[in-house]
């Protein structure tokens, strides 16, 4: 139902009256087939669901003053949180979001750009109204990299914006005391991509992970990650966007699992309000006090995934995520999955289970002997 | 490698014209015989001294240049620098004891400062050692080399403080009254010993070289990992 | 700051320092007098260069043992927060001070007991001002190695051989503050020579913060 392939969004303009012009967004399409099981449009709300998990986009209209910069984007809310009005104030985009109940998400006011949610825009497009359901569902073509860039509707100046690829790797390679473990890597993953690494034990699967998580350097050829150099010190900048689930779940021992989240919370500056609302959400709340050495392998697992709930990674890479959790845990993981989709991230899943991969990712390489091939 | 001999026989050559001048210029009257080995034993400590110096500067360049070459001569001259200190201090406690009846002098800052520095030179190699992966090989210990740049210089100062308020008169008389023939030994010892530390500096370098082309290995890590076969599950 | 906070945490919990290191260097203490088998008054008069000595070799465990605790996941964890590594270096030598500060202040406290030494007049406040700067130096620099052979095989022992002979200045600082003190010469060289050693080993450590970060994977 959705194309396949990276992150493209169609834009519907319409036809400018005499000094505004309506844009209206869509989501990106950030659901690949094989991620969502159902898509539905109603009222003007795209919804996606897998599972018990369901994420929800509201295509916003906005009229926008001719001749403002103001860059169009999107936020787009996870479950529970809903946009209520968004307006162009001052020559600014000023959107209100109307809390609910349960966990919420981005904070209100943004000026034009905001980092965590710069759509890919590729093209613009004229719809001779604001688009009704059907349109959404029907007009979500590929675009092509030649519509982006400057534009001028009907003589009037509209800037889009591209963003890049969340990853780009050239010929990179890594070597780990003195043996070469990964060699000749090169593929790149756009925003609202789930790319899948299948391997078996052994190949470097780890090793590429903690590259793309900036937390090694490539010795040979090199690349990008969320448009900083890897191997510079560019990298430092991104880092805090990056999430890494590990194959051993990265907790303070003697701490109890609130407290490590406190911790975690309060090091990356954001607000401590927000910890109840993630403990909720994961299931810990009533578990929360226990210590990390008196926690199960699931419980700390789940206290990772309301770590990354809090710190919302625009990328997020898994390494083995799913091993030894159960059903609910899994879901729970599917749900940060979509959550980061959602966002405008993009994930990297490695496993050995590649049937697994394929349930969740558009598009899974398999990883032998430190070279990386796409699987068909 | 020609050069590399060269340099070392020319050295070889030095140390031993530097060798046959200590024999051959007047003893002092006071020490006898063993003051000859002052001609060794104070270029000895000079060389420590430079070695370290090197070691240092070789740290920082390679913290700022991140280039190989850095790492090579920060490695070879911090083991010049322990053989070169070891052998200072050895002949110096020979000098001690044969001529002031007492190795070790703790009046004399220059010996404790210099035994300091062969803990860290110790300390720097044990590091090496410990690191199997050259890259990081490379990076901590230049920055073990830059932090003791900092250190050691008030290493240096404290023990100096230390020993001008602990005025023991000093027993150890500086050069300055030789007779001139002497002075000439001991100053021909000095560039040549010197020079030797310099040949020795540029043989390491050349082994380290030909040590990593050797290492170098194509293949990969996860390849010596195969499938299992369980149809041969059975002839176990 | 929150670096400090949790590491005292979890030093709270655990106590490692007070429970065993503390002990152990009370322990060294006994063993002085015994091992040398001096006179009454010589002991006396050894007290304060046998706290210093022990001070520093013990110390310097202390300083360690929280290098010790840092995983590699654990490092992992605060780089992808976004936790830049200087200031890592600044919590941790914060909480490290601490734990130092304490650990020496009860020694000391032990020593007078034990040793009965002759104090001369004012002496608390310099002495415990030496007291401080020299756990803070020797703090810093127990963090710089721990750093640089994280990860490594006997990793205590070779941090260790690392740190004594640069610990040098701290020593003879932190003793000669006393020393001066009781021979009624200027206390204030050996003070800023302290301060001097701690400003150095702070700025060495901020400075070498991100390629230390990087060194110890």
């Amino acid at each position: 139902m959705w194309s396949p392939g990276g992150c493209r969004r169609a834009i519907f303009v319409n036809p400018p009256r005499e000094d505004t012009k309506t844009v209206t967004l869509l989501p990106t399409r950030a659901a690949n087939e094989t991620l969502f099981e159902r898509v539905e449009v109603e009222a003007g709300i795209v919804t996606g669901s897998l599972g018990r998990i369901t994420q929800r986009w509201r295509p916003w209209h906005f009229e926008v003053q001719r001749g403002s910069s103001a860059l169009p984007h999107q936020h787009l809310p996870i479950d529970q949180t809903a946009l209520s009005s968004v307006a162009v104030e001052d020559q600014r985009v000023v959107e209100r979001w109307r809390e609910t109940e349960g966990y919420h998400g981005p904070t209100a006011d943004s000026l034009g750009n905001h980092a965590t949610c710069i759509p890919a825009v590729s093209a613009v497009r004229w719809a001779p109204e604001p688009a009704r359901d059907d349109d959404l569902l029907a007009h979500r073509e590929q675009l092509s990299d030649s519509d982006a860039g400057d534009l001028s509707l009907q003589g009037r100046p509209m800037r889009l914006q591209r963003v890049g690829a969340h990853i780009v790797l050239e010929n990179a390679g890594v070597s780990l005391g003195g043996h070469r473990v990964l060699r000749g890597l090169n593929f790149s993953v756009a925003p609202g991509e789930v790319l899948g690494v299948a391997g078996p034990n052994g190949s470097g699967k780890t090793t590429l992970l903690r590259l793309l998580a900036t937390l090694v350097r490539p010795d040979e050829g090199g690349g990008r990650v969320l448009e900083a150099a890897l191997g510079t010190a560019e990298v430092y900048a991104i880092r805090s966007e990056i999430g890494l689930v590990g194959h051993v779940p990265t907790v303070i021992g003697e701490l109890s699992l609130r407290e490590n989240l406190e911790h975690a919370t309060r090091l990356r500056g954001e607000d401590l309000s927000r910890i109840e609302p993630a403990l909720r959400v994961v299931g810990l709340d009533e578990a929360a006090d226990r210590k990390v050495e008196a926690s199960s392998y699931g419980m700390l697992r789940r206290i990772e995934a309301a770590r990354l709930l809090i710190t919302e990674p625009r990328l997020l890479l898994l390494d083995e995520a799913f091993s030894g959790l159960d059903v609910d845990a899994q879901e729970l993981m599917d749900a940060l999955i979509v959550r980061t989709i959602g966002n405008g991230g993009s994930v990297v899943m490695v496993s050995h289970d590649a049937a697994h991969l394929g349930r969740r990712a558009g598009r899974v390489m398999s990883l032998s002997a430190g070279r990386l091939e796409t699987v068909p | 490698m020609n050069r590399i001999r060269i340099l070392l026989v020319t050295a070889a050559i030095a140390v031993g014209i530097g060798l046959w001048f200590a024999f051959t210029a007047p003893v002092d009257r006071l020490q006898g015989e063993f003051s000859r080995i002052v001609n060794v034993h104070a270029p000895f400590l000079w060389v420590a001294f430079l070695a370290f110096g090197v070691t240092a500067l070789a740290s920082i360049m390679w913290l700022v240049k991140k280039t190989r070459r850095w790492d090579r001569l920060g490695e070879a001259s911090a083991e010049l620098g322990v053989v070169f200190t070891v052998a200072g201090l050895f002949t110096g406690m020979v000098w001690g004891q044969a001529v002031w009846g007492r190795a070790w002098d703790w009046g004399d800052a220059r010996l404790a400062t210099t035994a300091v520095m062969l803990f860290v030179y110790v300390g720097y190699l044990a590091l090496r050692r410990a690191t199997p992966d050259p890259e990081m090989r490379a990076r901590r210990s230049a920055i073990l080399g830059a932090v003791a740049v900092v250190q050691v210089p008030l290493v240096y100062f404290s023990v100096y403080m230390f020993r001008t308020l602990h005025q023991t008169p000093s027993i150890r008389p500086d050069g300055a009254t030789m007779p001139e023939q002497m002075l000439i030994a001991l100053l021909f010892n000095f560039l040549a010993i010197t020079y030797l530390y310099f040949a020795l500096l540029m043989a390491r370098i050349y082994v380290a070289r030909a040590e990593e082309a050797v290492v170098v290995d194509g293949s990969l890590a996860g390849d010596a990992v195969k499938p299992p076969r369980l149809s041969e599950v059975e002839d176990v | 700051m929150e670096i400090a906070r949790v590491d005292l945490r979890v030093e709270r919990r655990v106590g490692d320092v007070v429970r065993i290191i503390l002990p152990f260097a009370v322990v060294a203490l006994l063993v002085f007098p015994l091992a040398l088998g001096v006179d009454l008054s010589a002991i006396s008069r050894l007290g304060p260069a046998v706290f210093w000595a022990i001070g520093i070799l013990f110390g310097m465990q202390v300083a360690l043992r929280q290098a010790a605790n840092d995983l590699p996941e654990r490092r992992d964890l605060y780089s992808l927060l976004g936790l830049d590594p200087a200031a890592r270096f600044a919590g941790r030598s914060l909480s490290g001070s601490v734990l130092m500060v304490g650990f020496l202040a009860v020694l000391l406290v032990a020593t007078v007991i034990l040793y009965s030494p002759d104090l001369p007049a004012g002496w608390p406040g310099p002495v415990l001002v030496g007291l401080v700067l020299t756990g803070i130096g020797l703090t810093e620099l127990g963090t710089l190695a721990g750093e640089v052979t994280a990860g490594l095989r006997n990793r205590t022992a070779l941090a260790s051989l690392i740190v004594a002979p640069l610990a040098l200045p701290l020593v003879i600082g932190g003793s000669q503050t006393l020393e001066s003190l009781a021979r009624d010469t200027g206390i204030l060289p050996w003070l800023l020579l302290l301060v001097a050693t701690d400003l150095a080993l702070a700025v060495a450590g901020v400075a070498l913060a991100r390629p230390l970060e990087e060194a110890s994977r």
